[in-house]
């Protein structure tokens, strides 16, 4: 064991090991680190923008004369008038720029990128061959899965039409194959949340502890 | 006028952000393409707003908890901690930005970020790792034939993905590779489509000012 | 029956980090597989020619993801370095930026040219708007994180655009994330491009893979540790993969002894 002399290294295991205090019951120290996190990323948001407003708006205003920028800054200010009792509904203007960028920005390119183009990437033919050109049974098979899989599930998804007859049982592979995607993404939510933890514990054994 | 000029600015800004990609001509009367617009105005625009926009939360979470200490609330000295914690970032912060050739400075910052926030942000996420641990133990049942199904490709995928699966039985790996990219990518990808669909449908509402929610109440 | 059912919780708990800290601290040294998206993107950085390539790198991720994307993020800078491949660093997530840093403080140590082989052009806010201003317009951020003027950064010479990169790079742990940069740049525009994620996005990221509009992915921490395995420079990735796998395994007997218990306490009603 080698422990770390770094005052540094100490203040990161404490901050780690008070926030795992939680595992073990509800406690001050934890209440505490809770507040002092949200205070310092809220802080960090805080000076980030200030930094994005004079970068973007204030330094090209003033060197380069950009007066068009004075409507953003203005929308900028207005938002904050949510604050000012009897004036919230200025921030309205500021809110409907936003989101009409939002909008415009996204409206055909998601149908597009996320509709069409995955749409696309599914007409595939069934029937996979080989480069010697012999039909390939398991990519055959996958194929065949991706294409009516698809539309079983959105079959499953389609509530306009009574879920009846042929339908149903469309509907029903469908249920199946989304059982099967949710199973995954939890198998992944596992990986993914031992990852994070594997890393916290690597800085208090390694860094901090010095024992790896 | 309240509820109107919100609607007009939404839809001009929606429409002119919509036809840049897909118009190439000039705009009669402006004499420059959608896409100038967007590019020399309205982007650089919403950059500036966007900015605003995220100190609206912490403006927020300032007034509030500076209530609560003035009120002296329960846990108001917690309060205190989260408002010195902002108040030292922001300032520190803020320094940085706006002198950013002062490298002294920068590794000043990135002390306290590398070792207060950092650690606490990750550790505050690292735990959840024990509470899905918890919950595998105590709530994740075969209680159905579907539920077993979930399970059961949850499992695979779980040995699959660790290293030490190909170990136990090298077709782990192969199991959980088409898992993945077959049955979970149909899965995944209906869902892209659908949300693609409904998207599309609730942006054409925002911009027919038939949905006007984000505008608020009266 | 009734015992195993009421285990307390923080039992779980101890079992779970005793099963995570052994391997950290006595590896075991378990091999890895690779995944073909991991090769994908090996595959293309390797074949850029660093005499007129420059890759850019988008750290879109912060503390709290950095567990899983950090590692990958490291093994691709290692790559570049190694390649002798100059690269630009930008971020849409206000985090970014420090990621960044800490890559560029150790690169420099080694002798790195900040401005001439590597950058930081810092945070842009505004999301997938901001995406799109900086994929029509490089330049558009006007000076870089210690206040040079882009224009006349040596890195940053003859790129206009998003595509005048050889290759883009996203480390994606959120929104705005890969499929605002597939919106923006990709389809749009033809870019490059390529994502590592965290390992909870990769169900969701594999349409995107399957269709061609990701050419490669890294899946979470094994994706860095397959990364770590083609370059042949160890890392935090394959460190934390012996860990990994005896986190997974007791996971799995977690669930197991948890319905073993469920269904003996239901027959014996």
């Amino acid at each position: 064991m080698n422990i770390s002399m770094d005052i540094w290294t100490w203040v990161m295991a404490l901050c780690i090991l008070s926030i795992m205090s939680f595992l073990y019951k509800e406690n001050p120290v934890y209440r505490l680190a809770e507040h002092v996190f949200v205070g310092c990323t809220a802080g960090h948001f805080l000076g980030v923008a200030v930094g994005n407003i004079h970068r973007f708006g204030w330094v090209p205003l003033n060197t380069k004369g950009d007066y068009h920028l004075i409507i953003p800054l203005l929308l900028g200010v207005m938002l904050y008038a949510r604050f000012i009792k009897g004036y919230a509904w200025v921030s309205r203007w500021p809110i409907a720029y936003i989101v009409g960028n939002g909008v415009g920005l996204s409206l055909y390119s998601n149908l597009w990128t996320s509709g069409f183009q995955q749409a696309r990437a599914t007409m595939i033919n069934i029937l996979a061959k080989r480069p010697d050109g012999t039909i390939w049974l398991g990519r055959s098979l996958n194929n065949t899965i991706i294409v009516l899989g698809l539309m079983a599930i959105l079959a499953y998804f389609i509530f306009s039409i009574p879920q009846r007859g042929p339908v149903r049982r469309v509907s029903q592979a469908g249920r199946w194959l989304m059982m099967i995607t949710f199973g995954v993404s939890f198998g992944n939510v596992v990986a993914g949340r031992l990852n994070l933890l594997i890393a916290q514990l690597s800085n208090l054994l390694g860094k901090w502890l010095g024992v790896i | 006028m309240r509820r109107e000029i919100p609607f007009i600015i939404t839809l001009v800004v929606g429409l002119v952000f919509l036809l840049a990609p897909l118009t190439a001509g000039n705009i009669p009367l402006v004499g420059q393409p959608f896409s100038f617009i967007t590019a020399t105005y309205f982007s650089p625009w919403t950059t500036i707003v966007a900015a605003f926009a995220t100190g609206l939360a912490s403006v927020n979470l300032l007034r509030i908890h500076a209530n609560s200490i003035s009120r002296k609330r329960a846990g108001w000295y917690n309060s205190v901690a989260l408002v010195f914690a902002l108040a030292f970032f922001f300032v520190y912060r803020t320094a940085v930005e706006l002198l950013p050739a002062n490298k002294a400075l920068a590794a000043g910052y990135a002390n306290y970020f590398n070792n207060i926030l950092s650690p606490l942000s990750a550790a505050m996420f690292a735990v959840l790792a024990f509470y899905i641990a918890s919950a595998s133990y105590r709530a994740f049942r075969a209680r159905s034939l579907e539920a077993t199904v979930l399970l059961v490709a949850a499992v695979l995928v779980m040995i699959g993905a660790a290293p030490i699966g190909a170990e136990i039985w090298d077709q782990f790996p192969v199991i959980q590779r088409w898992l993945l990219a077959v049955p979970n990518m149909v899965g995944q990808r209906s869902i892209i489509i659908g949300a693609a669909i409904g998207g599309f449908a609730t942006s054409l509402r925002i911009l027919l000012g038939l949905e006007r929610g984000h505008l608020g109440g009266e | 029956m009734n015992k195993l059912l009421n285990v307390d919780r923080r039992i779980i708990y101890v079992i779970l980090v005793i099963a995570l800290a052994f391997p950290l601290i006595r590896p075991l040294g378990i091999p890895l597989l690779v995944n073909d998206s991991t090769t994908a993107v090996h595959a293309i950085i390797e074949g850029l020619d660093p005499a007129t390539d420059v890759v850019l790198l988008s750290f879109d991720y912060g503390p709290s993801s950095a567990g899983d994307i950090h590692p990958q993020a490291t093994a691709i800078v290692n790559h570049l370095t190694k390649r002798g491949i100059k690269w630009v660093g930008v971020a849409f997530w206000a985090d970014g930026p420090m990621m960044a840093d800490l890559l560029i403080a150790d690169l420099e140590a080694q002798g790195g040219k900040y401005g001439t082989d590597f950058v930081n052009l810092g945070f842009m806010t505004g999301g997938e708007n901001a995406i799109r201003s900086f994929a029509v317009d490089a330049l558009v951020i006007p000076t870089d994180i210690r206040g040079n003027k882009t224009a006349d950064l040596p890195v940053m010479q003859g790129i206009k655009d998003m595509n005048d990169f050889g290759f883009v790079f996203e480390f994606a742990s959120g929104t705005p994330g890969y499929e605002a940069f597939i919106r923006q740049a990709v389809d749009p525009m033809g870019v490059k491009f390529a994502a590592g994620v965290v390992t909870v996005s990769v169900t969701g990221a594999m349409p995107f893979y399957n269709s061609g509009q990701l050419k490669g992915l890294l899946q979470g921490l094994r994706g860095a540790a397959e990364y770590e395995l083609l370059i042949g420079i160890p890392g935090d990735g394959a460190a934390a993969m012996d860990a990994s796998s005896l986190g997974h395994l007791v996971i799995v007997g977690f669930i197991l002894v948890g319905n073993f218990a469920y269904f003996f306490s239901k027959k014996k009603k």
